[in-house]
């Protein structure tokens, strides 16, 4: 009776409590958001750079993201042009022109050992090293040739298949001939390649020293390669008002790509002719997830076990592309109204260098909880200081000690199951979003949200009933008489 | 004068409360004591960490003292027409906008220009600087008979390193390659003329800037290098003055990592500024909580106090006094406690006593704030309540209104209130729920002044009265619009003077869609 009592309260107090209930709400969102399943996306995101880099997280063996340098580390001020076996510039343009500061001591490739390391991380399903080399397209500018699976091996969410617009991609028996895809648009070059096209192919020498690989430009060779296939890169879509007719246009913009795909067989000849023997270490990973409801917990987690790697997941680098503008040279909005086409390339952004924020998270949560539970126990004691008259009428009665603490505890955890409730519901329904867009099944959906639930109401409820004591048996303990007097 | 006395008046009494609420007092000395020490050492540990990172960045050994790399379209500019780095002490004093005074009388005392481009070589992409002839910044071994620092077409000098990595020597011959403005691949062959020496980072391929323009196909010079001893030992303002004569230009110069990982960890420490609000916050709730607790137990004795005439200043003296004396008092004990446990924590001596006294000047004002924040709440409801409302614990609204008129005059209302002579009002309805109290019925006599409905809004922060506009009947309430309509008893009793271009208008409105119904346009 009396816990029902101390809920019936609470609901009638409500508008009252409403301080208290938003902390708590706050306190709830932020640990839905900490306890980790929160940080997922919708099952399309980043769909353009998961076909591009064959995978969720994109991994470099030089990291050139700055944390906190520990003791005995140093950085160094680096103006070196970023590694050609990488698409490094892609992401990080600026830093061609500013240099970056990087750790004294760095990484240079993933050996066996770090590959089958992060073999072992939980929810990375297969690792790719990507083959990447540079080289020179029928002498007029700089490619990348990268190594990739032929027909119906990788899956949908991953190969550049998709985005054929002409030919096709390679099939088995094509590995052995010279063929190639190549992007629709290619920066710089105002060829408009078609299949059946020829293009030569000038291939540097490679080698490694000090760890390094490095492209000897002058011991080249060249060979001429079919196009079978020419991919359309979709990065973003634009709608605006056509001032002309004054009705809504819609615009999809394509991506400028300096990579030449050819298949993996075809890759690994190029290379070990070019090479000389000289073996292929990655300098750069794709790392595949079976989908996208915790990769920022992955991408957190590899961030941590691999500190000398550097990882991104791939809706972040799509962020970073859309944002930079690496991939849409001022050619790639011609069909825009200039204007337009101006207002968007104003608004490139070219970071100084990239960092990664301390995590606060822990803290940031004690505090939340703390101040939350300070309100709800504050709102409590001030309700009980204004029912000092009906708490004694229910003593004087016959209520005893641990009926009054049941019934002013009842109200804290009332005022504490509302908010926890709003602050995770705030909180999930992006999250069980994500997760039906990432096609999990019901009942996974579900227990996922009973176990974060299960930890956001309890764990909130347990500091209720924890701060809402010293109220209780403050209310408990008073003298019948002496308020009954008073009042 | 007496005003002073009145406020002083009040200080035994407030003296007596302080004894009276000491342990509640305590609590909030106590979260006083408790901010000043978290905030403090935690904004301590940050700057320390700034200060250390800072230092853990390597600082360059340059041959030069600043390289400008110039963004795309921008020219070297005279000497003459380059700002100088500022005196700090001017800095200091806010004159930071001197930039536009001429490099002298501290002058940057040498300029060149200089090409830098980006070039294919046997060993991967180098970036290869074009030099002047007889420039002043570079040294080598040429380990020849020639003369020295005279470089001389067709020659290229490389970094020391490259000769044991690449297995270079002086004499021997290298390829550099270019992709010119038509997409042709330019070729060309360099002589190894000797190698840097090793003591200077950031070392580059160098040649005469007139073989790297043939090589690129004469693109523009973008970069220059300047010589100023002032860099040397500050750079203060160097960043922002010469961002007004090279807008975009990076800017290379010794001390520079420092200055960029320090931009980095602020960046790294961003989050950092939530827990410092989250500290505040709490000592703000915690104030106003004890406040507002203390508010409530006192009500009685504000009543008497209110009966007996206290002014408000009063009131807010008496607050003041009573949590005045609590802010200092915690800040105090804070600030030794502070003193005390410093030592204790290793980032305490990388700190400057510039820093540390910035820091409890800042906690301190901030606490402040925060304090005078969380006491107004009850300040104000002091002000606001009754001595009713304060005897009987009555709900104390903070904003109270009496209406005696529509408040967003409708034509329709004020046509009517014109054409059949009668007044009125317009309470809040919603869904046919006035969610108030009537105190006089339709069909009833009022008195002007007389209150006829009471509403309570905004969670009892909010009180309004609707009061008889004239002597007369109550005559009608409408449910759906809360519109409330009194018949004068005199139909000469005067109305509230809505502003006349609301009907004028209607009028117009009126007329206009009279005239067009009878001439059948409509």
């Amino acid at each position: 009776m009396f816990l029902r009592l101390g809920i019936t309260n609470a609901w009638r107090n409500l508008a009252r409590s409403l301080l208290a209930i938003l902390s708590m709400m706050v306190a709830a969102s932020f640990l839905s958001y900490s306890v980790s399943l929160e940080k997922g996306y919708a099952g399309g995101a980043g769909q353009f750079v998961r076909r591009m880099q064959n995978g969720e997280i994109i991994a470099y063996a030089e990291k050139l993201s700055l944390e906190m340098p520990k003791v005995g580390e140093h950085w160094v001020f680096e103006d070196e042009p970023l590694s050609d076996f990488t698409d490094y510039e892609l992401y990080y343009p600026e830093y061609s022109n500013t240099g970056y500061l990087r750790l004294a001591e760095r990484n240079n490739y993933f050996t066996t050992e770090d590959l089958a390391a992060l073999d072992e991380i939980a929810g990375i399903e297969a690792i790719n090293p990507i083959l990447r080399f540079p080289a020179w397209l029928n002498k007029q500018m700089q490619v990348s040739v990268v190594g990739r699976e032929t027909q119906g091996i990788d899956t949908k969410d991953h190969t550049m298949e998709e985005y054929l617009i002409d030919g096709h991609w390679f099939s088995s028996e094509a590995n052995d001939l010279n063929s190639v895809v190549i992007s629709q648009y290619i920066p710089e070059s105002e060829t408009q390649y078609k299949v059946g096209d020829t293009i030569e192919l000038t291939v540097p020498g490679f080698s490694r020293i000090e760890n390094r690989l490095h492209a000897q430009w002058f011991k080249e060779e060249t060979i001429e390669l079919k196009v079978i296939g020419i991919v359309a890169i979709p990065t973003r879509y634009i709608s605006y008002i056509n001032s002309a007719t004054g009705l809504t246009s819609a615009e999809q913009i394509y991506g400028y790509s300096s990579e030449i795909y050819v298949s993996k067989t075809l890759w690994w000849n190029l290379w070990n002719k070019a090479g000389d023997q000289t073996p292929y270490y990655s300098e750069q990973l794709s790392l595949q997830t079976e989908n996208l409801t915790y990769l920022e917990d992955i991408v957190y987690d590899l961030g941590n076990l691999f500190p000398h790697f550097q990882f991104m997941s791939a809706p972040k680098a799509e962020e970073r592309l859309l944002s930079n503008f690496s991939l849409e040279p001022e050619i790639a909005f011609r069909n825009l109204p200039p204007k337009l086409a101006l207002d968007l390339k104003n608004q490139a952004i070219r970071e100084q260098q990239a960092v990664i924020s301390a995590d606060l998270r822990l803290p940031i949560l004690i505090l939340i909880l703390f101040n939350a539970a300070l309100l709800v126990a504050a709102n409590i004691l001030i309700m009980v200081t204004e029912r000092k008259r009906e708490m004694a009428i229910l003593k004087a009665i016959g209520a005893m000690r641990k009926n009054i603490i049941a019934m002013v505890l009842a109200e804290a955890v009332m005022v504490t199951f509302l908010g926890g409730s709003l602050g995770f519901l705030l909180i999930e329904v992006q999250s069980i979003l994500n997760q039906i867009t990432n096609r999990n099944p019901f009942f996974v959906i579900l227990s996922n949200v009973m176990r974060s639930y299960g930890i956001v109401v309890g764990s909130t409820a347990i500091i209720a009933i924890f701060f809402g004591l010293l109220p209780a048996i403050k209310s408990a303990s008073m003298s019948v008489m002496g308020v009954l007097r008073d009042e | 004068m007496s005003k002073l006395k009145s406020i002083i008046a009040v200080l035994p009494f407030a003296m007596k409360n302080i004894g009276r609420w000491r342990f509640r007092l305590l609590t909030i000395g106590l979260l006083v004591i408790m901010t000043a020490n978290l905030s403090v050492l935690y904004q301590s540990m940050l700057l320390s960490q700034q200060n250390t990172g800072s230092l853990q960045a390597v600082q360059l050994e340059l041959p030069y003292d600043l390289l400008v790399r110039l963004p795309e379209g921008a020219t070297p500019k005279p000497l003459e027409a380059l700002p100088a780095p500022l005196d700090p002490y001017d800095y200091g004093k806010g004159k930071s906008n001197i930039y536009t005074v001429l490099s002298k009388p501290m002058p940057f005392s040498h300029a060149e220009n200089l090409l830098i481009r980006p070039c294919f070589s046997p060993y991967g992409t180098w970036e290869v600087w074009g030099i002047e002839q007889g420039s002043m910044f570079f040294t080598w071994d040429t380990l020849t008979e020639k003369a020295v620092n005279q470089i001389i077409p067709g020659e290229i000098l490389l970094p020391r390193d490259y000769a044991s990595r690449f297995g270079y020597r002086v004499g021997d011959t290298l390829s550099l390659a270019f992709f010119l403005n038509n997409k042709e691949l330019n070729q060309a062959d360099f002589v190894v003329g000797g190698f840097l020496n090793t003591e200077n980072d950031l070392q580059k391929p160098l040649m005469l800037k007139e073989d790297l323009l043939k090589l690129t196909g004469n693109s523009p010079i973008n970069a220059q290098l300047l010589a100023c001893s002032e860099i040397r030992s500050h750079t203060t303002g160097l960043v922002r003055n010469m961002n007004k004569v090279y807008p975009g230009a990076e800017l290379i110069y010794p001390t520079m990592p420092t200055d960029r990982a320090t931009e980095a960890i602020a960046d790294i420490q961003s989050p950092a500024a939530w827990v410092i609000r989250l500290i505040y916050a709490f000592l703000g709730l915690g104030i106003m909580t004890i406040a507002l607790m203390t508010f409530l137990e006192r009500r009685k004795e504000l009543a008497i106090l209110k009966s007996i005439g206290l002014k408000f200043t009063q009131i807010i003296s008496l607050y003041l006094a009573e949590y005045g004396f609590v802010y200092f008092g915690g800040l105090v004990i804070g600030y030794t406690v502070l003193a005390l446990l410093l030592p204790y924590f290793h980032w305490s001596s990388q700190l400057t006593q510039n820093q540390l006294t910035l820091l409890m000047l800042n906690n301190a004002l901030t606490t402040l704030g925060i304090f005078l924040l969380a006491v107004m709440y009850p300040i104000l409801l002091s002000r606001a309540a009754s001595v009713n409302q304060l005897v009987f614990a009555r709900q104390i609204p903070l904003f109270t209104a009496k209406i005696d008129h529509l408040l967003r005059p409708k034509p329709e209302l004020l046509f009517r209130e014109r054409e059949e002579n009668v007044r009125i009002l317009q309470a809040d309805s919603i869904d046919q729920k006035l969610s108030g109290a009537f105190l006089r019925h339709p069909g009833e006599h009022v008195k002007q002044g007389e209150v006829v409905v009471i509403q309570e809004s905004w969670f009892g922060f909010r009180y309004r009265e609707w009061i008889a506009p004239c002597d007369g009947t109550f005559t009608e309430y409408d449910i759906y619009t809360g519109v409330m309509v009194f018949t004068p008893d005199q139909p000469n009793a005067p109305k509230y003077p809505y502003p006349a271009d609301i009907l004028t208008t209607y009028d117009r409105r009126q007329a206009a869609f009279q005239s067009g119904q009878s001439n059948g346009s409509y």
